[in-house]
């Protein structure tokens, strides 16, 4: 019983205007950068980031996801009328979706797309509302070696799941670390590479830093690479509608496609990409249909889109139960609740249950708007697909810059974004990840707080980490991790020089 | 695919990004144990400030060694344009420079007019009236929807 008055506390909440606005707002702009390629959810939060330290925290954080979710929905948009995925994680809507427009059925797949990202949704939000208090109830029972163990599988997993070079993601989760040491030590107050600098006492801005390695970094990757889309065929309402074949055949894509999803949301590391990867290649060897995959066959997108959808509602699971955040954007919206004073771990939800509850239902919310935007005003975003890149990235640029300078009317800190954003177009080029290091960057400092405690605790015996049952089997698991990348490495290296130059090219 | 065609046409040149990489970060990494080592070390059971950040950064020299080492032979085509580096750096740069004396609105429509410099061929009309149109929606939403005290004008 408690369950739904909980839950009907968090709807009276997010039904407020206040939150109701800003949920509209975040899904509108997901969607827009969904729909637009070469923008992604990423550049999108980085925009409009300091925006969160204006508005309550339960506001910054559902204008935050629902650009994730929005991109998620939006994306497929460009991948099936231009064989060009508007998001990382709709690149594999691609391969049935653009030869369904080909076949003149453009709307049938953008319908099935929007309906299998809200059922994704859906199943995962699911899960989000009865796993999360569970995890909780577990992780309050943590000590500092628990946390220190739980974050360092958090990191790697994330280093080595989520790039082709376990290596050059690892490097990055330590550089990620060392950065956030900048700045005052809070156990010792000593300065810690400040270089005299005042500006640097409070350390490096997590919004400079991160607006600078993705937003400006990104938009100088594009100009540089020059890549312009073409023109998009427009679709009306009528097409849209599914048989109910259709219908039916599609059901248990979705179902299965979703339970990718959530797999591939919970995993730190993994994210809406491999889900949707996952969901695809497992739907081709099940599907009675399997013959027709890659030539326009609707299962083919139904499952992909309902995994990246529920891939990217499920990560709130690990973000909000222990504060471990599984990609770039959830280590952003675990910040967003950071700069509110809310220290991110499992005491988050015992602390401020009315903050999980109406994120809850303002998730909810979130997917009942993008069905309504995604479904009768089609139309609009396809016409957003003619808008020049030329006059979108000078906007994306001021907008950074304009976000960074509100936060303390610091002039400083744009020049942080501009160093960064050197550095994240120089870390592109040399292929360094820059994901794992804002991972890094993030948890460094409980990271940090957690080893010395834990320390202190043990009288300065290591031994603690493994004596400890939990913290072993954690460490036990990152060790395997690491081995198990190793090992492929090895096995690459002897097969003859690493991955091909078309690979490299892919991953890019 | 469309990356590929242009690589293809030889506009990018081959490097070695392995290289690069380990290189930048055995640099960072010696530069960080050099400044860190200034600070107290401490025992491991009372850490001083200098304890994490000095592991850090031989984890960092290390792993940086090993990037170098087994990604020597790596060859990746590089796409090398500075036009748009230059001119985005350089309206970020402008910006941080003017807003306070300037104001935010001629600081904007100054700082567009350099970013749109990345691309070859642009109209200075709509270079302008873009300029001012991104003036107008950031003071709109910054100024009057979050009410952040931003100075329009330098007066």
């Amino acid at each position: 019983m408690e369950f739904f008055l909980n839950l009907y506390e968090g709807f009276q909440a997010a039904l407020g205007p206040q939150l109701l606005f800003y949920c509209a707002v975040g899904v509108t702009a997901g969607t827009a950068v969904g729909v637009l390629p070469g923008i992604g959810p990423l550049v999108a939060i980085s925009v409009l980031f300091p925006i969160t330290f204006h508005v309550p925290p339960d506001a910054a954080v559902i204008l935050l996801a629902g650009i994730y979710f929005g991109a998620q929905y939006g994306g497929s948009t460009a991948s099936i009328l231009l064989n060009l995925p508007g998001t990382a994680s709709n690149a594999v809507t691609c391969i049935d979706g653009y030869p369904m427009a080909r076949d003149g059925r453009a709307g049938k797949a953008l319908f099935m797309t929007t309906i299998a990202s809200f059922f994704g949704g859906t199943v995962s939000l699911i899960a989000l509302m009865i796993f999360t208090p569970l995890i909780v109830g577990i992780a309050l029972k943590f000590g500092s070696p628990e946390y220190f163990a739980l974050m360092v599988l958090g990191l790697i997993a994330a280093a080595t799941l989520a790039s082709s070079s376990p290596l050059r993601g690892i490097v990055m989760v330590v550089l990620g670390v060392l950065l956030s040491l900048v700045g005052t030590d809070v156990n010792t107050g000593a300065y810690r590479f400040t270089f005299g600098m005042s500006s640097l006492a409070d350390g490096l801005g997590l919004v400079p830093l991160a607006m600078g390695l993705f937003g400006v970094a990104e938009v100088i990757e594009r100009l540089v690479s020059g890549r312009v889309a073409g023109k998009p065929e427009t679709v009306g309402l009528k097409s849209m509608l599914l048989t109910r074949d259709e219908t039916r055949r599609t059901f248990m894509p979705m179902v299965r496609g979703s339970l990718c999803g959530i797999f591939s949301g919970i995993l730190p590391g993994a994210g809406p990409s491999l889900g949707a990867f996952l969901a695809y290649g497992l739907e081709k060897r099940v599907s009675p249909n399997s013959a027709n995959f890659g030539k326009g066959a609707i299962e083919g997108i139904a499952a992909p889109e309902a995994a990246n959808n529920a891939s990217v509602q499920a990560a709130f699971i690990p973000t909000l139960s222990l504060g471990i955040p599984g990609d770039a954007i959830m280590a952003l919206i675990l910040g967003a609740l950071v700069v509110h004073g809310i220290q991110p771990g499992p005491n988050v939800i015992p602390q401020n249950p009315e903050l999980f509850w109406s994120l809850v239902a303002s998730f909810w919310i979130a997917n009942i708007l993008l069905l309504v935007l995604n479904f009768p005003l089609i139309g609009l975003w396809v016409k957003m697909l003619t808008i020049p890149y030329s006059i979108l990235y000078p906007a994306v640029i001021m907008f950074i810059c304009a976000g960074v300078f509100s936060l303390r009317l610091s002039g400083f800190d744009v020049l942080i974004v501009l160093l960064f954003g050197a550095v994240g177009y120089f870390f592109n080029l040399v292929r360094l990840p820059t994901a794992p290091l804002l991972l890094g960057f993030i948890l460094g400092t409980p990271l940090e707080q957690h080893l010395r405690r834990a320390m202190i605790i043990s009288r300065g015996d290591a031994w603690v980490f493994l004596e400890r049952p939990i913290s072993a089997v954690l460490l036990a698991l990152s060790a395997l991790l690491i081995l198990g990348a190793m090992a492929a490495a090895l096995i690459r290296l002897r097969r003859g020089g690493g991955m091909s130059r078309r690979d490299r090219v892919r991953e890019n | 695919m469309n990356d590929e065609d242009d690589i293809g046409e030889g506009r990018g040149t081959m490097r070695h990004t392995g290289l690069w990489a380990g290189g930048m970060l055995i640099v960072v990494g010696i530069f960080a144990l050099v400044v860190a080592s200034g600070y107290t070390f401490g025992t491991p059971r009372r850490m001083g400030a200098g304890f994490f950040p000095v592991v850090l950064a031989v984890l960092l020299v290390l792993l940086g060694g090993a990037l170098t080492v087994t990604a020597r032979h790596e060859l990746m085509p590089i796409l090398l344009r500075l036009r748009p580096v230059v001119a985005i750096l350089g309206s970020i740069l402008t910006f941080a420079l003017l807003i306070r004396p300037v104001g935010l609105l001629p600081t904007i429509i100054i700082a567009v007019i350099l970013a749109a410099l990345a691309e070859k061929g642009r109209r200075l009309w709509s270079v302008l009236a873009l300029g001012a149109g991104v003036a107008l929606v950031v003071a709109g939403i910054f100024v009057f929807g979050l009410n952040v005290p931003l100075p329009l004008f330098w007066w």
